[in-house]
């Protein structure tokens, strides 16, 4: 032991000293490694994750008062020096569904404009409704046929159509049903781009009242205007109602319905040519080309639109496929010559979202009126949709237009059975002042049309307004 | 008169003592005349030791018996002389008193004898008691009284140097070697039963005196002791007595005595101050971090109050054997002045054995102060858009509290349940503004880059030696990733977590060797623990490794958590009997959704690594990411770099602590990234991972300081074994680049996060106190009950919450309501907001009045959807509230769209009364804080040494190891 101790005694501290320093580095190292091995780990191995379910309830809201407000009368003016607003043609209306309640706005800026509002109470039966007016003025200013759906308030409205050039009249029709007055800002474009309109914001349409606007307030000698209805506080009900007279003719009256908002597709069943060389030849009396068929296409936005219109005739070719361009803020009346007379439905596709209408005209020799009709929603499949077709004369019809656009689709119309083929489009004659019920198997897109000797009116099936399910609210 | 001493041995155990006191009676060059043993060992083998002195009584009693009643049985054992009439008087009886540790000096006995021999008045002589290991140092000798009644040693544990042989009358000896008349001893009836060892024998004397004779010291008989009055009077083995038992019997003794010797009608006044005077001294030691004292002296309350008859029979037996009046025992108290002076000289002795104790701390000045100034210019320009602000809002912000009354009551319980414990934090935060609590939100963000240097500082200070590595560790965690986040992003519970972690860390590091550290670590504990549970886990396990490193320090270190725990028992309560023990884990105060959290940023240490990558990506459009983060990885890589070279460097394995930090902070990271138990805003909020994030960034600073010490350190280390020099600069100049280059990197890394306030691009931003419309706020001050239900279109549907008052405030969320989720199932209450929201929001034909009236809702805002929300959602909502008759719209405010109630609805629910056990909770809460408070102020402030005087080459700092700093 003395011996060994002896030996290393010199050679002991630097040995220690050795053992020390590499103790410390394998230290370090050792430290080093643990640091990257936990390192690895926080990076490649997934973290675990515990997440709480957020409480949510799905309210269906008790259920309310569905109203309809009705577009209202033909519009005219009063003869004599002070001529006033007034309906010179009252509407016929078919309403369809149970326990419905019918009654009128209080106030209207028209004589005799008493807009008629339907109404299902909460407590009825039924839960569907649907309503259809028309009317049938003939006086020295307003002659034709014009339909027009019943419509919910909403509080955006894109009114696609009318013209305030010379000899046409265009009204803006406002009523509001709520029980609070609305505040409607209207945004207008022309055919130059968007117009800034004196007093066309904060129009004041008090509580169960109409207001009736005529258009060329705004925008004055506008070949193609488009109104934007926007409205804070209640909703409204939005129209344009439309006039032509040709030199001292009154050729015609349509009512256009809105659009709720701009999108991708637009789908317009019903686009009858009918006399259109007639039409055309009438309509250019007064070097007007309203009497043309045509699209009025508009991109609100910032970007133009690249839009392709195809439409579809009854034997269910493509027919016509037109493309333009649709530059964002200017109206683009799209004309379509050397149609044939036919039933077509017009499908519309665009790259930006638009809005769009399309106007066809008729005429006899003694007769002549136009029509506006706006894309018909889609009424998706499983849809339970109540038509209201309204009373015409006896020799007055009705049609029915479906469009399948995407797929085939199975429509039961009153219990009869219809094929629609996919991209196809059906047309049936309908009973008038009926409601008709029409359930799908697929998304189609219906309108009814009505014609006569020198007359059309169109009118549009709506989505019934309780597919708006409930609301999932997230309380704290 | 012939004197005849009966020699008393009172033996408890046996072994070498014991046998050198028998030996050294059998050497006395006066042998006493009798010998009496008293066997309370109960042990064959100390009796057979007894038996081989030849005694000339062989007396057994059981052990439990007190000094006094075995000195009682011996004396029973020996009958009384005869009395005589003989000329020259008959035997005069003398009681040598010794214990089995009393060995005394040959000649002792022959020198008390000498003393009492000469003076008939003399009735007690007591002998020089001698430590028997140190036979130089004075045990005892001598025993006084202090005006109040506390035992004082005329001299104790002192150098014998002679300086005390002129001594003589003293008011009382101690039993070792006491030699005492049995007439006068029998005449006073002997020991006081209910004094079982301390302060027997002084209350013999004083009895004695007051029968009118005299005591005296005998300063040349001497007797070496080996265990000292209370050891020797307890049973067993022999341990030392503990100072904290010591402490407790001799109070218990002085309690005893005080309603002994005091006057008749002063009893029942003395007796009923025990308790507070027991409370008051309790204090005391928590006051002077003698915590563990504080139950003895309630033990010895307890002990005196309920000690049944001892008092009366000890009143009775002073009454009997006392001729003179207490006026005969003053002169001989100790003098007050004294008293003052004594406990001067030990508080001094003290202080001086702790400076010599302590490690020394680099000075504050100037390198501490320079950095707090630098991070508080810093901070000060990052965040001037908020100088001047009332209140913040932005991420978790919001205001503190609309007043003081509203910041106290956020502590109680409600009718949610329990509050949270950062609810204590944000209250003693408002009181440091209490005219606008909320301003102290505003300060708390602005100060906070000088307060982490602050801490950062004091934390390093601690347990680096050199100013230098210490001012990089205090750069380091004031620029630390998870702080700026927290400052950026608006969480003032990480900000609270961040500061108080450099806190809990430096003085749980001293708590093994202080009272009042471990204090300060209990209650920055709580306050890290309050501001962000998810650390709970990581801090448990931490604390177990300290104490398994600390087992001697067991006891001191189990009581760490006692604050936090008071204050998470009742949430703790709460969330378990409601089955949601997750619920634990949510972040306190305003829940705010952090950003989706990376691999790469937790590695990094940011909680949000688009923070920095989002401005460089916008100062450098072309620069790729990848290369960005590379970039920041290199930049985060020097300190851990630095801190591994620490480990390789002498005394490495010091730099383990602070890299277990690292692994915990990482690990806790980790694990709760991806856990979400709060909800708000109809959204689940994960887990905030910045203040795992700070504690790895703790651990990584305090590395490398070490680190950079360390290379300081070693330099000198190795070449002064060759040449005493000076310190080669080298080490420093390669020190001092290392450091600058780890606090650049970090600088550099939080500039572009830092200058998001300052740029406009952080949700941080000044405002009003208050989160809703300032209309809503204004009809608020009248009527803070007013209700506003709070809608916000989500992805999932609609948010809603009903907000009190002017709004959100941060003491108003509780922890337990936002985790309410967890559960699976829908309050009553939520489910009846959702179905008036329902209602309220979508077309319904339901009149809300009633429920709204209910609530007291009197305002509707929908807040501005947030990205990615279909803007329909908003415009479906806004046209049913437009459309309502009970609403009125009020137009567009700051945070959204506002309506207004139409109906008046003047009756207000019912404020929830105040529950008796709320305010119990809350008082034991209170207590067991302030009392961790008293024990955490520092009461002895140490003058410091000066830092020039250290020699360059002491060890590393004693941080890790085992002592006491202020016992």
């Amino acid at each position: 032991m003395t011996m060994s101790d002896d030996s290393t005694a010199t050679r002991a501290p630097r040995t220690r000293s050795w053992l020390l320093v590499s103790g410390r580095a394998s230290l370090a190292l050792v430290a080093g490694a643990a640091g990257a091995a936990l390192a690895a780990a926080v990076a490649f191995v997934p973290s675990p994750a515990i997440v709480v379910a957020v409480p949510s309830v799905a309210v269906t809201p008790d259920r309310s008062d569905q109203s309809l407000v009705c577009a209202g009368g033909a519009l005219g003016l009063t003869r004599g020096d002070n001529p006033q607003l007034a309906v010179v043609a009252a509407e016929q209306l078919h309403t369809s569904g149970a326990g419905l309640v019918t009654s009128t706005l209080a106030a209207s800026d028209a004589i005799d404009g008493s807009p008629i509002v339907v109404t299902l109470p909460r407590e009825a039966p039924g839960d569907a409704l649907a309503a259809t007016g028309i009317v049938r003025p003939d006086t020295t200013e307003v002659t034709g046929l014009a339909a027009a759906e019943c419509l919910t308030p909403a509080r955006s409205a894109w009114l696609v159509g009318g013209s305030t050039t010379v000899g046409r009249t265009t009204w803006i029709v406002l009523s509001n049903d709520d029980a609070v007055d609305a505040v409607v800002d209207l945004s207008l474009w022309g055919d130059t781009g968007p117009i800034d309109a004196v007093g066309s914001t904060g129009i004041i349409v008090a509580a169960q009242s109409q207001r009736i606007l005529p258009l060329a307030g705004f925008a004055l000698d506008e070949p193609s205007p488009v109104v934007r209805v926007s409205s804070t506080g209640g909703s409204v009900a939005a129209t344009l109602q439309t006039t032509v007279v040709r030199g001292l003719t009154p050729s015609g009256i349509s009512i256009v319905t809105p659009l709720a908002e701009p999108a991708l597709r637009h789908v317009i069943p019903a686009f009858p040519v009918i006399n259109g060389q007639l039409a055309l030849e009438q309509s250019t009396t007064d070097g007007g080309s309203d009497g043309l068929p045509a699209l009025r296409l508009l991109a609100p936005g910032d970007t133009s639109a690249q839009v392709t219109v195809r439409l579809i005739g009854l034997d269910g070719a493509a027919g016509l496929v037109t493309e333009a361009t649709v530059e964002p803020g200017v109206v683009l009346d799209l004309a379509v010559t050397n149609l044939a007379d036919g039933e077509y439905s017009v499908i519309v596709d665009a790259t930006e979202p638009i809005v769009v209408s399309a106007r066809t005209s008729t005429a006899t020799a003694e007769f002549a009126d136009l029509e506006w009709f706006s894309p018909s929603p889609a009424l998706e499949a499983g849809t339970a949709a109540l038509v209201a077709v309204a009373p015409v004369n006896d020799e007055q019809s009705a049609l029915l237009h479906l469009v399948a656009p995407d797929g085939a689709a199975e429509v039961s119309i009153d219990g009869v059975p219809v094929t629609v083929a996919a991209g196809g489009m059906v047309v049936l004659p309908t009973a008038t002042n009926a409601g008709v019920r029409l359930t799908t198997s697929g998304r189609v897109h219906v309108s009814v049309s009505y014609r006569g000797d020198g007359v059309l009116a169109g009118s549009r099936v709506l989505a019934p307004p309780s597919a708006a399910g409930a609301l999932t609210v997230l309380p704290q | 008169m012939q004197p005849r001493v009966i020699a008393i041995v009172v033996a408890r155990r046996g072994g070498t003592p014991l046998q050198q006191t028998l030996d050294a009676l059998a050497q006395q060059s006066r042998r006493p005349d009798q010998l009496v043993v008293v066997d309370a060992a109960g042990v064959d083998a100390v009796t057979a030791q007894l038996a081989a002195a030849n005694p000339t009584q062989f007396v057994t009693a059981g052990s439990g018996l007190g000094f006094g009643e075995l000195v009682h049985r011996a004396l029973a054992a020996v009958p009384l002389p005869e009395p005589t009439s003989s000329p020259y008087g008959g035997v005069d009886e003398w009681l040598w008193l010794l214990r089995h540790d009393t060995v005394p000096d040959p000649n002792a006995l022959q020198r008390l004898l000498a003393a009492v021999e000469v003076a008939p008045s003399v009735a007690v002589a007591g002998a020089k008691q001698l430590e028997a290991e140190h036979p130089t140092v004075i045990a005892a000798y001598g025993e006084t009284l202090t005006r109040w009644g506390a035992t004082m040693a005329i001299a104790e544990r002192e150098l014998d140097q002679a300086q005390h042989d002129r001594t003589s009358d003293v008011l009382a000896v101690g039993e070792a070697a006491m030699l005492v008349r049995r007439t006068v001893y029998n005449a006073v009836e002997g020991f006081d039963s209910a004094l079982p060892s301390v302060d027997a024998a002084l209350d013999l004397c004083v009895r004695i005196r007051l029968a009118g004779h005299r005591v005296v010291g005998v300063p040349q008989a001497r007797v070496f002791v080996h265990e000292g009055t209370a050891s020797a009077g307890r049973a067993g083995g022999g341990r030392p007595v503990s100072p904290r038992t010591r402490a407790r019997l001799m109070r218990t003794a002085q309690l005893h005595r005080r309603l002994v010797y005091s006057p008749a009608v002063a009893v029942p006044l003395h007796w009923l101050s025990l308790g507070p005077i027991a409370i008051a001294r309790a204090l005391g030691h928590l006051v002077r971090k003698r915590p563990t004292y504080a139950g003895g002296e309630f033990a010895a309350a307890l002990a005196v109050a309920f000690s049944g008859s001892a008092v009366p029979a000890a009143r009775r037996r002073l009454a009997r054997g006392r001729s003179l009046g207490w006026s005969v025992i003053a002169p001989l108290r100790m003098a007050p002045d004294e008293v003052r002076r004594r406990r001067a000289i030990a508080r001094d002795a003290q202080l001086a054995a702790l400076d010599d104790d302590r490690p020394p701390r680099p000075d504050f000045l100037p390198g501490g102060a320079a950095v707090v100034a630098l991070a508080a210019a810093v901070g000060a320009i990052a965040f001037a858009p908020l100088l001047g602000a009332p209140a913040l809002l932005g991420g978790a912000l919001a205001p503190l509290a609309p007043d003081l009354p509203t910041l106290l009551a956020s502590l109680e319980r409600t009718s949610v349940g329990a509050a949270d414990p950062f609810a204590f934090v944000l209250a003693l935060l408002g009181l440091l503004t209490p005219w606008q609590p909320s301003l102290a939100i505003v300060v708390l963000v602005i100060a906070a880059l000088p307060l982490a240097a602050l801490g950062g500082w004091w934390a390093a200070a601690a347990i680096l030696r050199r100013p230098g590595p210490v001012a990089v560790v205090a750069l380091l965690w004031a620029f630390s990733p998870a702080l700026i986040s927290a400052l950026v992003e608006g969480r003032p519970a990480a900000v609270v977590a961040h500061l108080a972690l450099p806190v809990l860390v430096a003085s749980a590091a001293r708590a093994p060797r202080s009272w009042s550290a471990t204090g300060v670590a209990g209650l920055s504990a709580a306050v890290v623990v309050a501001s962000s549970p998810s650390l709970l886990p990581a801090l448990v396990v931490i604390w177990v490794v300290w104490m398994l490193a600390n087992p001697r320090r067991l006891g001191r270190l189990l009581t760490l958590p006692v604050p936090t725990a008071a204050l998470l028992a009742p949430l703790v309560y709460d969330q378990l009997v409601r089955g949601t023990p997750f619920g634990l884990l949510a972040d306190p105060g305003l829940p705010s959704a952090p950003a989706a959290v990376t691999p790469t940023g937790l590695l990094l240490g940011w909680p949000d690594l688009s923070l920095v990558l989002a401005p460089i990506a916008q100062l450098l459009p072309d620069a790729p990411t990848a290369v960005v983060v590379a970039v920041l990885a290199a930049l985060a890589l020097v300190p851990v770099v630095l801190a591994l070279v620490g480990l390789a460097l002498p005394d490495g394995r010091r730099g383990i602590v602070p890299l277990v930090l690292v692994a915990g902070g990482l690990a806790t990271a980790w694990a709760v990234s991806g856990v979400a138990v709060s909800v708000w805003g109809g959204q689940a909020v994960s887990i905030d991972v910045g203040p795992s994030l700070s504690l790895a960034a703790l651990g990584v600073a305090l590395a490398a300081g070490r680190g950079l010490d360390a290379i300081r350190v070693f330099a000198p280390m190795t070449r002064q074994a060759a040449s005493f020099g000076p310190e080669p600069r080298g080490a420093g100049a390669l020190a001092a680049v290392l450091g600058c280059v780890a606090v650049l990197a970090a600088v550099a890394t939080a500039a572009p996060a830092l200058s998001a306030v300052l740029l406009g691009s952080s949700a941080v931003r000044a405002s009003e106190a208050r989160t809703l419309p300032a209309i809503v706020a204004a009809e608020a001050l009248s009527d803070p009950t007013i209700g506003t239900i709070v809608l916000t279109p989500v992805n999932a549907g609609l948010a809603a919450r009903v907000d009190r008052g002017a709004g959100l405030f941060l003491v108003g969320q509780r922890t337990l309501e936002h985790t309410s989720a967890a559960g699976g199932t829908i309050s009553a209450p939520s489910a009846e907001l959702a179905d008036l929201v329902g209602n309220l929001a979508a077309p319904s034909g339901r009149d809300v009045t009633t429920a709204l009236d209910e609530l007291d809702v009197r305002y509707v805002l929908l807040e501005d959807s947030g990205e990615g929300v279909a803007a329909s959602t908003a415009e479906n909502v806004t046209a049913a509230l437009d459309g309502n008759p009970v609403l009125t719209p009020i137009g567009d405010a700051d945070a959204g769209r506002l309506w207004r109630v139409v109906p008046d609805d003047d009756s207000r629910a019912e404020p929830a009364a105040r529950s008796v056990s709320s305010t119990i909770v809350l008082a034991v809460q209170g207590g067991i804080l302030a009392l961790t408070l008293l024990l955490a102020i520092p009461t002895s402030l140490r003058p410091r040494r000066r830092s020039d005087q250290l020699a360059t080459d002491e060890g590393p700092a004693a941080t890790f190891e085992v002592g006491d700093d202020d016992e």
